[in-house]
């Protein structure tokens, strides 16, 4: 019994210093935890290899329906004067015209110019190129000024409308080696339609396409078109006119927002005052969501100056809205939109509705993060040119602005201080390059717009592929 | 020479043959030569009939047999000294053969009686082989009946014969003598031991073969004799005692050197003989044949369960492959003195039917059963009905997979459409993904092409049935493994039930992965047979299968389960010495068995990783790397882990209450608190009164869920970008079955003895049905969440294509296994993944650890013009000039780079996740590949859009003379070791038996004191 006994003790006791052994053990490596090991995954950065550039610029001002035999022919009403600005300087620039079949010219040109810079010894590059055009006609008049774009896969056109005396152009080109199919689907109140005249256009290789607005959609007031291509990107603008009773109230060409974002900013827009006495300038926000609802917060400043007005808007996704930017003064602003949800803007500013007026829509401006070329295209007498920078971040930033190409002789660099999230001006010369560069930052946003009597328009600068960083593949 | 003694025969004939008694002794280095050789001539002298002439052979000089020869000779008080002796000393190394042989000269008589130091006569012995010989003149020689010198009434042997291909069969080996051969007469041949020849006979015979290697000599001899004219007679009245350690005949089979012995001169005999009575034309054929038939024979020793008989087969089949001479001079000696034919030979060979018979009598007394091994009653217990009841359960939880063909979703894939790609994968070479050369498979493509054989018409369906068959398999697996832990059905039921409803087994099927899926089915089979793999050969080499696969789905598991085998090697070496129920060494060698073909798969990986500095990646789990949801190496995580639940979500019980209650969602962390009961009963295992059953499983579960607790912090395999830590859940089922088991010596063993009474009985029964209860039904409950995730929708267990890639590639990859296509994939921070996939689909079995656990971060400056040198940087750089590169130089080139690497078509993935970053790399990619010459857009699928390379595209590169040298013998090592392993395992009627010899649960013995 005793022997019993003491086995059984033994073995209780054992069992139990095991069993607590283990608990213990267990709890002991829970609190802790065991070293690890964590590897680093394979992973090689391609700097980006050196590209030439090709840019499409939006082609001269048509007009249509100028043939009484021919409602909807389109014909050019005035060649586009094309700027470029290339860094570094030496390099070569070549401008070659795309055909435009469908557009009938009496003049040299038909089709928009495509600018391409080789790329050189390896390095890529920067190359921008702007078009300016001005007109007087009794159906079309005002002055335009674009920035020539890379073409893409899918862009958004914010602008335009289809009322009575609109007579607004989409403007497809197609500066690659294969066709284009581009579906174009036009968001209006009751949503996103895709119209038959919309639906597999084709846009030869090296061939500009205009397809009327008003053959897309009726009665849409406030439209936003996404452009969506297959096969090739195409290079797509707006050309959007209005003639009001008679009186021609202005023309714009507008380019492609390249994607839909949270943070919208439109730099440079260009408030005037009124030409005539009684006239008033007007200034609205055109904006939709994408994707999903949400509400946006839209923030206008005046440049120079960090008094902001901000309001609030609920959007529906994929239906466009309009708000009047009533109030303002002449001056330069910058228009900022964020959401929770991305969504794509525009601001149309009309000098007034008198004979002499110009209208211009001003489009969202990209980050730019690295030294970005700068055209300024040619422009009459007494439009004066502006570059808008506008900071982004929580830092004040210093931009340097440094003139390129030939031209005047004294290159004047200039140092701007950016305030954090502000935005200053300073004066351009038309028909002039420069190079933006933002320096070590959060970046900054600019545009480029043209002020004068009966003359208003602008656009946004994009940065060039040249700037982007290295591409980090994991094989 | 002295004159004949008179005759003091009982039979009473006149007897005038002289006999000539050789005696051969060898120093074995042991005592009982010297007392052997002594207690032979004093038989040999006490013989009512005494040899006329006896000689002693001694091989080697040694004091201790020289005293006993001469002994012999000095010794005046035993009866017959007067016989004179003739000590002849021959080289030690001198076998019986040799001995005879060098003797033959001084022979003298009429008759030869061979003898050795063992082989003591009965006092009539020679007496009546004498008369035998007088009786006929024929007979050539005369065998007396060889009984066990320490029971005469087991024969060793009463005449031999053959069989039609010439291996010999001892007519009465082994049996109980019960005079039932007493009137044998006329045989083929006998054991050499203990024979009277006659001398001219012997002479004409030339002796004995010395090719023979000391075994069949007496058959040999017999053959010789009767193909000279002669006869054979078999005297079973003549008895001679042998101890079976002499010089002549083969030695006893005591222990397992003698038996290896025994093999090799047995068939080194068998070869000699062939070679020497073959037909001359057809003697090249039988000396090509020998190599050939040693390794059929080595098929025939594995199944036998006696791999350590496979080195003496080679040891003779090599010698007689080799020893022309001896083959030449045995034809010489029968063809001088053949006389008769062979065919007057063929009566006295046995057949195919009495041999079969004999046998069986030699089977039928096995000896009695150590242990009566109970009836399984796997349907009366109650365990059929359970894999039945899994079934439907498992058919509700998942009622659409039984329309679905191919499953995706998590770390699923689909399996590749033909079974030879199948098998493909597993093994070394060209990967399935990749630009590499040469890699080593994983062992898991080979556990995936096993699996995809299942159905070979549409391998993807085995993925199917495994996860519609998952639970019932489970649990059968875990009512099996029960059976080594207890007798009680009950018990065995929980086990079952337990083991199908394991949180980590649920949920490794709802976020579906197949590898801890498979790792959690097979645990209970390794449980299975690894608890008795030291008992038989054929446990051992299931064991070693199934540990196989095991470490080939769950490599994480390789520690723990390494360091259990090291335990159970230790038990084994320090049990060695105690133990003499097995043959000592073989629990040690079949013990060491289990882990060889587990190292031979993982040998290449091994080297492969190490060599790249890589060898954490050998812990990564095998298959498509996931980030799928998983407990995190955070206090909760670890806490989850330790409560048995791979995720942070205890069970599912999160999202199924927010499905269910919203508001009561906090109330499911609690869900843990389910498995108490279970717990409890564990952990009181080690205080049972199979204290030490308890104590191993409780470390079973501690290692399990240390390997859990260790894995969450062990990231070595990457996919997009970023490292994803192991899965825990294979570790979990290790600690599970630990846990369940220990559990099951609580219940079983209980803590105290108890009463014998009937009202005792009844009470513990009642008392274990409730413990059971109070174990399963909370166990039900905790897995409603998971059975019913897949109905609810919350189960990333979704239907799949039969490829990952567009129909359109795929219908051409099924015809052209290599069909590149370059998968790139933009990811949400804007970085790209790209993937090289060949043939028709990336699938399950086409994984490579190597390439998922590669690392280190580069730059590659020259990414067109220049040929990166790593696979990786060729990868990227051909990924990045295709999405990037714009200008038509350069995009040529970048077009013409990827078709040189044998890529033919490009997919980009679409862009999901809503970011900008992403939208952008895609839309710029989309963009810049639409701009390519040397690419057509085939279109756009649900996998992303699709080009196809117009550039003739450059074949891939098939493997070279040096890397299909390599698969060639890595192909051949694994094979070997997993057809050695099935042989040993699979079970034969005579394995069967043995196994039911002991007892089904192991260590049921309670060893501790039980009041």
């Amino acid at each position: 019994v005793t022997r019993h006994a003491a086995a059984v003790g033994a073995r209780v006791a054992v069992g139990a210093i095991v069993a607590v052994a283990a608990v213990a053990a267990v709890a002991a490596v829970v609190v802790l935890g065991v070293p690890g090991h964590t590897a680093v995954p394979v992973a090689v950065s391609v700097p980006p290899a050196a590209t030439g550039q090709r840019l499409v610029c939006d082609g001269p001002l048509l007009a249509i329906g100028r043939d009484a035999s021919s409602a909807s022919q389109v014909t050019v009403a005035a060649d586009e004067s094309v700027t470029t600005a290339v860094a570094p300087a030496a390099s070569s620039v070549r401008q070659q015209l795309l055909s435009a079949p469908s557009v009938s010219a009496s003049g040299a040109q038909d089709g928009p110019v495509l600018v391409t810079a080789p790329s050189d010894n390896g390095r890529a590059a920067d190359l921008a190129a702007a078009a300016s055009a001005s007109v007087a006609a009794p159906d079309l008049s005002g002055f335009a000024a674009s920035a020539c774009a890379p073409a893409l896969m899918q862009s958004w056109l914010v602008g335009g409308s289809s009322t009575t005396g609109a007579a607004d152009l989409v403007v497809l080109a197609n500066a690659g080696d294969v066709a284009a199919t581009v579906q174009l689907s036009v968001y209006g109140p009751q949503g996103m339609q895709t119209p038959p005249g919309g639906t597999n256009v084709v846009v030869s290789a090296g061939t500009q396409r205009v397809i009327p607005l008003a053959g897309l959609v009726v009665g849409a007031l406030s439209p936003v078109i996404r452009v969506t291509s297959s096969g090739a990107p195409v290079q797509a603008s707006l050309q959007t006119s209005i003639v009001r009773t008679l009186v021609p109230g202005g023309v714009d060409q507008v380019g492609a927002i390249a994607a839909a974002s949270k943070t919208v900013v439109i730099p440079g827009v260009q408030v005037q005052q009124a030409v005539a006495a009684g006239d008033a300038p007007m200034t609205t926000l055109r904006l939709m969501a994408t994707t999903a609802d949400t509400t946006a917060t839209i923030t206008v400043a005046p440049s120079g100056t960090s008094t902001a007005v901000s309001r609030q808007v609920s959007l529906t996704a994929g239906t466009p809205i309009e708000l009047a930017l009533a109030g303002l003064k002449a001056g330069t602003f910058t228009v900022t939109v964020t959401a929770n949800a991305a969504l794509v803007a525009a601001v149309w500013h009309s000098t007034g509705l008198d004979a002499g007026s110009d209208f211009a829509w001003f489009t969202p401006a990209p980050v730019l993060r690295a030294a970005t070329a700068v055209a300024v295209p040619a422009a009459a007498s007494g439009v004066t040119a502006t570059l808008s920078v506008s900071g982004g971040g929580t830092q004040q930033q210093t931009v340097t602005l440094t003139p390129v190409g030939s031209g005047t002789g004294s290159p004047a660099v200039r140092r701007l201080t950016v305030p954090a999230g502000g935005s200053v001006t300073v004066p351009v010369v038309p028909g002039r390059g420069y190079v933006i560069d933002p320096g070590s930052g959060a970046g900054v946003r600019a545009a480029v717009s043209f002020a004068g009597a009966g003359a208003v328009a602008g656009f946004p600068i994009w940065s060039t592929d040249a700037a982007s960083s290295a591409l980090t593949v994991y094989p | 020479m002295p004159a004949s003694p008179e005759s003091t025969s009982t039979t009473g004939l006149a007897v005038s043959t002289r006999v000539h008694a050789v005696v051969v002794a060898r120093p074995d280095g042991r005592v009982p030569a010297a007392h052997h050789l002594k207690t032979t001539l004093a038989a040999v002298r006490a013989g009512s009939r005494r040899p006329d002439r006896l000689t002693v052979v001694l091989c080697g000089t040694d004091a201790g047999l020289s005293a006993a020869a001469t002994e012999s000779t000095a010794g005046t008080t035993s009866p017959g000294a007067d016989l004179p002796v003739e000590v002849v000393v021959v080289a030690r190394s001198a076998s019986y053969a040799d001995a005879l042989r060098l003797t033959a000269d001084r022979l003298v008589g009429d008759a030869v009686w061979l003898l050795a130091q063992d082989t003591t006569p009965d006092p009539d012995a020679l007496a009546r082989l004498v008369a035998a010989l007088d009786l006929a003149p024929s007979v050539a020689f005369a065998a007396p009946k060889l009984v066990d010198a320490d029971d005469h009434s087991a024969i060793v042997s009463l005449g031999v014969t053959m069989t039609r291909l010439g291996a010999a069969v001892g007519l009465a080996d082994g049996q109980l003598d019960q005079q039932q051969h007493d009137g044998d007469d006329d045989v083929l041949g006998s054991d050499i031991r203990g024979i009277l020849v006659r001398a001219d006979a012997w002479r004409t015979l030339r002796g004995i073969d010395r090719g023979l290697a000391g075994a069949d000599e007496g058959l040999d001899l017999g053959v010789r004799a009767r193909l000279a004219g002669g006869r054979v007679s078999v005297v079973p009245t003549a008895i001679v005692a042998v101890a079976g350690d002499g010089v002549a005949g083969m030695p006893a089979a005591v222990d397992a050197a003698r038996t290896r012995h025994r093999t090799r001169a047995a068939r080194r005999a068998q070869l000699q003989r062939r070679l020497a009575y073959g037909a001359a034309i057809a003697v090249p054929f039988l000396w090509l044949a020998i190599l050939p038939l040693a390794l059929w024979r080595t098929i025939v020793q594995l199944i036998a369960k006696t791999p350590a008989l496979i080195l003496p087969e080679w040891g003779a089949a090599l010698v007689a492959f080799v020893r022309w001479d001896a083959v030449v001079r045995a034809r010489r000696t029968i063809r001088s003195s053949k006389r008769a034919s062979w065919g007057q030979l063929a009566p006295l060979r046995i057949t195919r039917a009495q041999r079969r018979q004999l046998l069986e009598e030699q089977a039928d007394d096995d000896g009695p059963a150590g242990v009566s091994r109970p009836e399984l009653h796997f349907f009366t217990g109650g365990g059929a009905w359970i894999v039945l009841a899994a079934l439907v359960a498992s058919v509700a939880a998942f009622p659409a997979l039984l329309a679905w063909p191919v499953l995706a979703g998590g770390a699923l894939a689909p399996l590749h459409a033909t079974v030879a790609q199948l098998w493909a994968d597993a093994a070394y070479g060209r990967p399935a993904l990749g630009l590499d050369a040469a890699i080593p498979a994983d062992p898991f493509s080979a556990v995936i092409a096993v699996l995809g054989s299942v159905w070979p018409s549409s391998p993807s369906r085995a993925i199917v049935l495994l996860w519609l068959g998952a639970l019932p398999l489970a649990a059968l697996g875990g009512w099996f493994a029960a059976t080594r832990l207890t007798d009680r059905a009950s018990l065995r039921n929980l086990a079952a039930v337990g083991w199908a409803l394991a949180p980590t087994l649920l949920a490794a099927l709802v976020l579906p992965r197949p590898a801890a899926v498979i790792a959690h089915l097979l645990l209970p089979w390794l449980f299975y047979a690894g608890s008795v793999a030291h008992r038989s050969w054929s446990a051992a080499g299931a064991t070693s299968l199934l540990l196989l696969a095991v470490v080939a789905c769950a490599p994480s598991l390789a520690p723990a389960l390494g360091l259990l085998w090291l335990v159970a090697l230790v038990f084994a070496v320090a049990a060695r010495r105690r133990r003499v129920g097995t043959p000592r060494g073989r629990r040690v060698a079949q013990l060491i068995w289990v882990v060889i073909p587990t190292l031979v798969f993982a040998a290449p990986l091994v080297v492969c990783q190490v060599r790249t500095g890589t060898a954490w990646g050998l812990l990564a789990d095998p298959g498509v790397v996931w980030a799928g949801p998983q407990a995190g190496a955070t206090g909760h995580g670890r806490t989850m882990i330790a409560m048995g639940f791979p995720t942070a979500d205890p069970g599912g019980w999160e999202s199924f209450v927010h499905g269910v209650a919203a508001g009561l969602v906090s109330w499911a962390s609690w869900a843990p608190i389910l498995l108490v009961p279970l717990a409890v009963l564990a952990i009181l295992a080690p205080v049972s009164r199979r204290w030490a059953a308890g104590i191993l499983l409780v470390l079973v579960a501690v290692l399990g869920i240390g390997t859990a607790l260790a894995a969450v912090g062990v990231a070595v395999s990457s996919t997009d970008g970023a490292a994803v830590p192991l899965w825990p859940g294979t570790g979990l089922s290790l600690a599970w079955a630990g846990v369940l088991g220990a559990a099951l010596v609580t219940l079983d063993a209980g803590f105290f003895r108890t009463g014998h009474g009937l009202r005792a009985t009844r009470r513990v029964a009642r008392l274990r049905g409730t413990a059971v209860a109070l174990v399963l039904v909370p166990l039900a409950v905790l897995a409603v969440p998971a059975l019913t995730a897949h109905t609810r929708g919350d189960s990333d267990l979704v239907e799949g294509a039969p490829s990952t890639l567009p129909a359109y590639v795929a219908a051409v990859g099924r015809n052209n296994p290599d069909t590149g296509t370059l998968v790139l994939a933009p990811l949400p921070d804007g970085t790209l993944s790209a993937t090289v996939v060949w043939g028709d689909s990336e699938t399950l079995g086409g994984q490579s650890t190597v390439q998922a656990t590669r690392t280190g971060h580069s730059s590659t400056p020259t990414a067109v013009a220049g040929a990166p040198v790593s696979v990786d940087g060729r990868v990227a750089a051909v990924s990045a000039a295709l999405v990037t590169t714009a200008s038509d130089a350069g995009g040529r080139d970048a077009v013409q780079q990827a078709a040189a690497l044998g890529i033919g078509y490009v997919l980009l993935a679409p862009s999901d996740s809503g970011s900008d970053a992403q939208d952008a790399l895609h839309l710029g990619a989309a963009t810049v590949l639409d701009q390519r010459k040397g690419l057509e857009s085939v279109g756009a699928t649900s996998g992303g859009t699709l080009w196809r390379i117009t550039a003739r595209v450059t074949a891939r590169p098939g493997p070279d003379e040096r890397i299909r040298l390599i698969a060639g013998w890595i192909a051949v090592a694994e094979l070997a070791v997993v057809g050695i392993a099935v042989l040993l395992a699979v079970p034969t009627p005579s394995s069967v038996r043995r196994a039911r010899r002991s007892s089904r649960v192991v260590g049921v013995a309670p060893i501790g004191g039980a009041s």
